[in-house]
């Protein structure tokens, strides 16, 4: 249904209910009134009628007088006298109201009409006699054909208020609409065009249209951010899918080879057989850690907000340390806690892969140039706004100018010796993104890495951008 | 033993790799077939995928435990789930390895869980008490006040082990040795994740913590 007809329908049905309304109040009211005036002309009837000269009269004459003073010819209708004996005297045409009768007012349905009677008793009975009542009565007829009349008129009224209202209405609803079909027309500029740069105009219309404009274009500028992510989002996995593929090959095709040299020379002295066993076996676990990093980083970036959960950051650290540990046996990792933080909002998996990873990098490119073992210091510390997790080596450090680059994805270190799959600082990165905070790289002295991640102790993150 | 898995490449190597080093093999290839395997005869150690079509490794675990069965079971768990919650562990396994895994070190475990289940012997029936803490070797319940706490079997053992030495610090690889039997050093976070279950049981309710993290070290009782 139309806007125009909703408003015209509903200003129609208020003004019924309106009408109805006055209308039963205006019934009732006039139909008491009414009734008080015939009520008031019957007691005066039975008034006369027991004045003792009236009385003997009645009994005498077997008549009742008809006209009285201040009587309405057209309601009175007559007297009527009850004797103990059941004996009665009463008017001409007096109605057929049946006996017993009710003492008082009632309402009676007789002669075809509709009665109202009063019935007294007669307060000194003559002849010592038994109880003598009187009784007075009046056709309704007059009232019920008043209340018909103003019934009548009450309803024609009432259709015309009716009309009136829908009409009104309605004219009302056009004038309503005009802004929003101007609305309309803008909104089928976008769609027809299918640019998502139009913006429909907010400020022509009355405050609930203006509104809408707003919302219609805040939706717009979602939908074109969307788009626009989604784009991005494309042309990236375009070229890290590429990437993936290289990377994948490179370590099969080493796999595939060595497999066949195996296959074809079963006679291989043992030596041999076993170094290409080896290169197997090496190049295997480089495609494992390749598949895992990208399945953290494609996890990391759909990382949904229920994964962060509030986390004691000492004791996560604590426990992904002492597991590194024996992972890396030959290196010596060490947690300094310098300042507890407060339980933080945090991916707890997510910041188990960061630290896993700096700490990994650290004993494989940390270890001091002399070839000694590396010794890697995982500190954890806070402030009033940030938590930091750094993790210090005595390797080689990272040349200043390779500093940006080594957080993208499949970029490896300039003079770079030891294999790995190019991926893990790029989780990092992803990482500290999640949690709203940032990484840096700093020389600690002449050699050495620290790298440090910061974030905000309340979270920051759990719906922040996505990494590019 | 038994290994099962629902790809039959994993089972025939990993069945292969497992025979070589001197266990007696069977296979089921899926949760299903492995209760009916178990209900034919009660291998000594289970390997068990937790990613199933049929019937997950979950539900299998549930379902022995719930019949009494305490073969130890080794979880293989899938790689992308929260590594401090391994879906398993909590319906009872003992040991969780997550896929790729390296074969000697399966081995090792399984070695160390055998050698274990085999010396695993009815507790002395004393009670241990710490603070509102009861824990009864004998009918391997523990209560905290008037709470019965319902652990699986290598939860309790966890909580004799740290319960028996109540105020003196465990490290890891002590906890490894005493409650699995791994005398050796592994790559795993399993104390942790039971140590997180164990507090998460004794700690419903609001009650304060009883197992404490001592940096760097390791995890103490003290009430």
């Amino acid at each position: 249904m139309s806007l125009r007809s909703r408003v015209a329908l509903s200003s129609m049905i208020s003004t019924i209910a309106v009408v109805v309304l006055l209308g039963v109040i205006l019934l009732t009211l006039v139909e008491r009134a009414q009734r008080d005036d015939l009520d008031e002309a019957l007691q005066r009837q039975v008034g006369i009628a027991v004045a003792p000269a009236t009385f003997l009269r009645l009994v005498k004459g077997n008549r009742i007088p008809q006209e009285q003073r201040g009587f309405r010819q057209d309601l009175f209708v007559g007297t009527r006298v009850i004797s103990a004996d059941g004996l009665y005297f009463e008017s001409v045409d007096y109605p057929a109201i049946p006996l017993p009768v009710e003492m008082g007012f009632s309402t009676e349905s007789a002669n075809g009409g509709q009665w109202r009677v009063l019935t007294k008793e007669l307060p000194r009975p003559p002849n010592n006699g038994g109880p003598v009542l009187l009784q007075a009565t009046a056709s309704m007829a007059g009232i019920e054909s008043r209340l018909t009349g103003l019934f009548r008129l009450l309803l024609g009224l009432g259709a015309f208020a009716v009309g009136a209202a829908g009409l009104i209405g309605w004219l009302l609803g056009t004038v309503a609409i005009r802004p929003l079909a101007g609305l309309r027309r803008e909104a089928e500029r976008v769609s027809e065009t299918a640019d998502l740069s139009v913006r429909v105009p907010m400020d022509q219309g009355p405050s609930e249209v203006d509104e809408l404009a707003q919302s219609l274009n805040a939706m717009l500028e979602r939908i074109e951010e969307g788009a626009t992510q989604t784009q991005a989002a494309l042309d990236g996995s375009r070229g890290f899918t590429g990437n993936v593929a290289h990377e994948l090959r490179t370590p099969l095709t080493s796999i595939q080879t060595n497999l066949e040299v195996l296959a074809a020379n079963p006679e291989l002295p043992v030596k041999e057989r076993n170094a290409i066993v080896g290169d197997v076996m090496s190049q295997q676990y480089r495609l494992l850690d390749a598949l895992e990093a990208l399945r953290l980083l494609a996890r990391g970036e759909l990382a949904a907000a229920d994964l962060f959960e509030s986390t004691d950051l000492g004791e996560l650290v604590d426990g992904t340390v002492a597991q590194l540990q024996t992972r890396f046996p030959e290196a010596t990792i060490t947690l300094d806690v310098r300042r507890e933080p407060p339980a933080v909002r945090v991916w707890p998996e997510g910041l188990r892969v960061l630290l896993d990873n700096l700490v990994r990098n650290a004993v494989t490119h940390g270890a001091p140039s002399d070839g000694g073992a590396a010794t890697v210091v995982v500190s954890l510390d806070h402030d009033e706004i940030e938590w930091s997790l750094a993790v210090t080596d005595r390797g080689t450090g990272i040349p200043p100018i390779d500093r940006e680059r080594v957080f993208g994805r499949f970029i490896r270190g300039s003079g770079t010796q030891v294999s790995g799959s190019g991926l893990g600082l790029a989780l990092v990165a992803q990482q500290a993104e999640l949690h709203g905070g940032r990484v840096v790289i700093d020389d600690v002295s002449s050699d050495g890495t620290r790298i440090m991640v910061r974030a905000p102790l309340d979270g920051g993150a759990g719906n922040s951008e996505l990494t590019g | 033993m038994l290994v099962v898995d629902d790809d039959p490449a994993i089972v025939m190597s990993l069945a292969r790799g497992l025979r070589v080093e001197g266990f007696a093999v069977r296979s089921a290839s899926g949760g299903v077939a492995a209760l009916r395997e178990v209900e034919l005869r009660s291998p000594d150690v289970i390997v068990l995928d937790i990613n199933m079509p049929d019937l997950d490794g979950v539900s299998v675990t549930r379902t022995l435990r719930a019949n009494g069965e305490d073969v130890p079971i080794c979880v293989l768990s899938a790689n992308d789930e929260v590594s401090h919650r391994v879906a398993g562990l909590e319906a009872g396994a003992d040991d969780y390895m997550v896929k790729p895994f390296a074969l000697p070190e399966l081995v090792a475990r399984l070695h160390a869980l055998l050698r274990r289940a085999g010396a695993v012997a009815a507790g002395d029936g004393e009670l241990i008490e710490s603070g509102d803490l009861v824990v009864d070797p004998a009918r391997r319940i523990a209560r905290r006040g008037e709470r019965e706490i319902e652990l699986t079997r290598r939860e309790f053992d966890l909580l004799e082990v740290l319960t028996r030495n109540d105020g003196i610090v465990l490290s890891r690889s002590q906890l490894l040795e005493r409650v699995w039997g791994y005398d050796f050093e592994i790559d795993s976070n399993v104390v942790d994740v039971f140590v997180g279950y164990l507090r998460q049981k004794l700690e419903a309710e609001g009650a304060p913590r009883l197992i404490q993290t001592v940096r760097g070290v390791g995890f103490v009782l003290r009430s």
